[in-house]
């Protein structure tokens, strides 16, 4: 990757140079019309003492069969924007204790670029953006995520959609997630049309939420990827289906139908969904087959809506047999393991969520937030799956899939709280946030958890905003929340007047009896000269 | 067996299919019939008191304004709520957000909204800046969804939530309702640059506005509030209202410009500006998850 890269890295400097010295592109904050923008100072005789009155009339008639054009805000085409921050500075691992031959131990002239997105609409219908965050040194790109998507439509309704993206990051400095190897993938490629505004079609490969769950969510069968623990709302892939839908109101039919995957003509899945509004709350209620019964068929209900103060959700799953497949240490062979299914017998699967929030006028708000989860197809002791030679097993079985080895275990509870408070005012408002998430699998007796402190100082943290954080992973080696053993990360970042950034982060790996085993170090500075 | 499977499968799945038009077609949830025409008397079910709209549509109010009561001055705010409303048509409008900000500067923020207040309808869409463009938000009575056109995720959540993580709650997006929300306290007069204004001092009588008190000056003659003082619960200022020009459509009146001065940091401001306002009827498909999904990125 280094070598290969030098080139990469001076056609992408010479990108980021070109773009930067562009004058032709607009940043998309501070272009507002002088008539939308509020005044320097607010004289209450001008806004009101004016000669003109404050209120003009339009003729009901005229309004009701046209658009009136209050101000004049005609939107020109093409439209080139960017937005985001570039910088520069200093980069720098260090491993202090428990050094490899592999672990560097450098101090690089870096640079980095924040958020960066380019968005091009040559007109109202067509839109193509790509976005941009990298770090880089001068001998190498150390990491890089780069989405692009394009929007194109014949009519508000009728579009094509095409969206990609690119991920390198071998030691996740840009997201919670480790791209070992650059890594491409095409997110989204589909159609959208309807017929007659009453049915809707999306056709091609997609995104698909289905569930009302944060951090557990068993009914959503038909995404491709795991959930983030650490970042749960992130996009997931989807698989390439057709889905109909049919807009009822606020209730809601959908349909959708994923062809053959694996070149069976005969195989495919189909799942349909209900949405029903009902007093405030919204029930689901779904059913699932697939035709080579890899994946069980299932029916699932789903619920969200307010008791009181609080906001409840949950999902239910029953399922016939389970899509998992098992292993177990041979009775036979000792030390040897065998994979097996089990088909014949229903499962369920239930989560609960609550959360309640509260926001007071001086600036004190408190939310909380738990989500329980019974899984009934994993294993009540899940700690099988840490052995090497089991999970080699599931991997070799003829029916494995990749969800074999997530979210195996049988009961789950996940939670996360924050609490905030206002101070001072002004400049010197400072506004402190302590908040925490956690997450735990009982059946594998693994934790995950993250306390974060925040303190920002002006409007918006723009003075200065400090953050720290530590998240610590506690378990045994490949257990779901520590998959790398017991690690903790405290980690510093502090931003002054947006311009100056400073991170630092402490990886700290620890044994089983929680002495330090190795312990590096991540650093970096960075002036954001630039920022749009 | 397997292709017995197959067929039990595909079989299944038609009938759960057939199950659900079945079961649509006879559950119908919210708004009501009878949008797509637009216009028509305000329906039940849209969270108004018994009484909201007829009592004070032929309240006679006290010509000298410095004889105003407390009973007076609530059925004047209750006036300002109800024409803010249009319960006789669906509402259009483009609305542009300019704040500014001493440390992060100026921002600039488009949307489109959707309004059918005699069903409690609203439909917000982002069109700028192009990086949020197709967020959007569906409220219906005490319904509402986000939806995130990252994720394809849609959010079904209820009023008492805030909203994206402000200080905003979801309660704001409804239509005016201060005189549901507030009791008044105490009456005087005044005036604003060519205006004659009746002040009045309102306390909240629930815990679900974000200001326990208010200050609200609101012209004489046509009845339209031109400023809002808003206080905690310790009568520090947070945020000053101005509603600095109106339109007029039949009986409904729309703050058009709306200037919002922040209480803690002078230097903070924004203004919103309405513009492209309509009055025609909006398809029923706009109120639904459906289009909030294909008008978005």
């Amino acid at each position: 990757m280094k070598a290969r890269n030098r080139p990469v890295s001076i056609a992408l400097a010479a990108a980021a140079l070109l773009v930067l010295s562009a004058g032709g592109l607009w940043a998309q904050t501070g272009t507002a019309p002088a008539s939308q923008t509020p005044p320097a100072a607010i004289d209450e005789n001008a806004l009101f003492g004016g000669p003109k009155d404050i209120v003009t009339v339009i003729d009901p008639n005229v309004a009701a069969t046209s658009v009136v054009q209050l101000v004049q805000d005609t939107k020109t085409y093409p439209v080139f924007l960017i937005s985001g921050t570039a910088g520069a500075g200093l980069f720098g691992n260090y491993t202090p204790v428990g050094a490899a031959s592999t672990d560097p131990q450098k101090l690089y002239g870096a640079v980095n670029l924040s958020g960066l997105e380019f968005d091009y609409l040559p007109t109202k219908s067509l839109h193509f953006s790509v976005s941009a965050d990298l770090l880089a040194v001068p001998s190498e790109i150390l990491s890089a995520s780069v989405g692009a998507y394009a929007d194109l439509r014949a009519s508000e309704l009728v579009r094509l959609y095409a969206a990609g993206s690119f991920d390198y990051d071998p030691n996740a400095y840009l997201s919670t997630k480790t791209y070992a190897t650059p890594t491409f993938s095409l997110d989204e490629l589909f159609v959208d049309t309807e017929l007659g505004k009453k049915v809707f079609f999306r056709l091609g490969k997609q995104r698909i939420s289905w569930g009302v769950g944060y951090w557990y969510k068993p009914s959503d069968v038909l995404s491709l990827s795991a959930i983030d623990p650490d970042n749960p709302t992130a996009a997931r892939e989807g698989p390439f289906a057709f889905k109909i839908d049919m807009p009822m109101k606020l209730n809601h039919a959908m349909l959708y139908v994923v062809p053959p995957i694996n070149g069976d003509a005969g195989s495919f899945s189909a799942a349909s969904k209900y949405d029903l509004v009902v007093n405030g709350w919204e029930l689901s209620f779904a059913g699932f087959g697939r035709t080579d019964m890899l994946a069980r068929p299932r029916g699932i209900f789903t619920f969200t809506g307010a008791i009181g103060a609080f906001d409840v959700y949950g999902e239910n799953v029953i399922l016939y047999g389970s899509d998992r497949t098992y292993v177990q240490e041979s009775s036979t062979a000792p030390g040897t393991y065998e994979t097996y299914r089990v088909e014949n017998i229903p499962f369920v699967q239930s989560t609960l969520g609550i959360k309640y929030s509260l926001s007071k006028s001086n600036g004190l708000s408190f939310s909380a937030h738990v989500q329980g989860y019974y899984n009934g197809t994993g294993y009540a002791d899940s700690t099988i799956l840490q052995k090497s030679a089991a999970r080699t097993a599931v991997e070799h079985s003829a029916t494995y899939q990749p969800t074999d080895l997530t979210q195996a275990g049988m009961w789950y509870l996940a939670g996360s709280t924050s609490i905030s408070g206002r101070f001072g005012e002004g400049r010197n408002l400072t506004v402190v946030t302590a908040s925490a998430y956690a997450l735990t699998n009982f059946s594998d007796r693994s934790v995950r958890f993250n306390p974060q402190l925040s303190v920002q100082v002006g409007d918006q943290g723009g003075r200065a905003t400090l953050t720290l954080s530590d998240l610590t992973a506690i378990g045994a080696l490949y257990s779901e929340y520590a998959p790398n053993g017991n690690k903790t990360t405290p980690a510093l970042t502090l931003t002054v007047f947006d311009k100056l950034s400073l991170q630092a982060s402490v990886p700290i790996t620890l044994d089983t009896d929680f002495s330090i085993k190795k312990v590096q170090t991540a650093f970096s500075v960075f002036w954001n000269a630039v920022s749009y | 067996m397997v292709n017995m499977q197959r067929r039990m499968t595909s079989k299944l799945s038609l009938v759960l299919f057939g199950l659900v038009l079945i079961f649509s077609a006879k559950a119908q949830g919210a708004p009501p019939a009878g949008g797509g025409q637009g216009g028509g008397a305000p329906m039940g079910g849209i969270g108004l008191p018994l009484g909201f709209l007829e009592q004070n549509k032929d309240y006679q109010f006290p010509d000298d304004i410095t004889k105003y009561s407390a009973t007076d001055f609530l059925m004047l705010v209750r006036r300002t709520d109800i024409r803010s409303s249009f319960y006789d048509s669906d509402m259009t409008a483009t609305i542009t957000t300019v704040s500014v900000s001493p440390d992060k500067g100026t921002f600039v923020r488009k949307e489109q909204i959707f309004r059918r207040d005699k069903d409690d309808a609203f439909l917000m869409l982002t069109l700028e800046p192009e990086s949020r463009k197709g967020q959007g938000m569906l409220r219906v009575d005490n319904n509402m969804w986000r939806y995130d056109p990252t994720s394809r995720k849609f959010t079904h959540t209820t009023l008492k939530d805030t909203y994206e993580n402000s200080t905003v709650r979801n309660n704001d997006f409804r239509r005016w309702q201060r005189s549901i929300d507030y009791s008044v306290e105490k009456i005087t007069t005044g005036t604003l640059g060519n205006y004659t204004v009746i002040i009045g001092e309102l306390k909240a009588n629930n815990d679900e506005v974000p200001f326990p008190y208010i200050r609200m000056y609101i012209e004489k003659d046509r009845k339209i509030v031109l400023k809002v003082e808003e206080y905690s619960l310790s009568m520090k200022l947070l945020r000053t209202a101005y509603y600095t020009q109106y339109v007029q459509i039949g009986n409904s009146f729309v703050p058009t410009v709306q200037i919002f001065q922040d209480g803690l940091i002078p230097e903070k401001r924004s203004q919103v500006t309405y513009t492209d306002i309509s009055t025609k009827p909006v398809p029923d498909y706009y109120f639904t998850k459906e289009y909030l999904e294909r008008v978005s990125q």
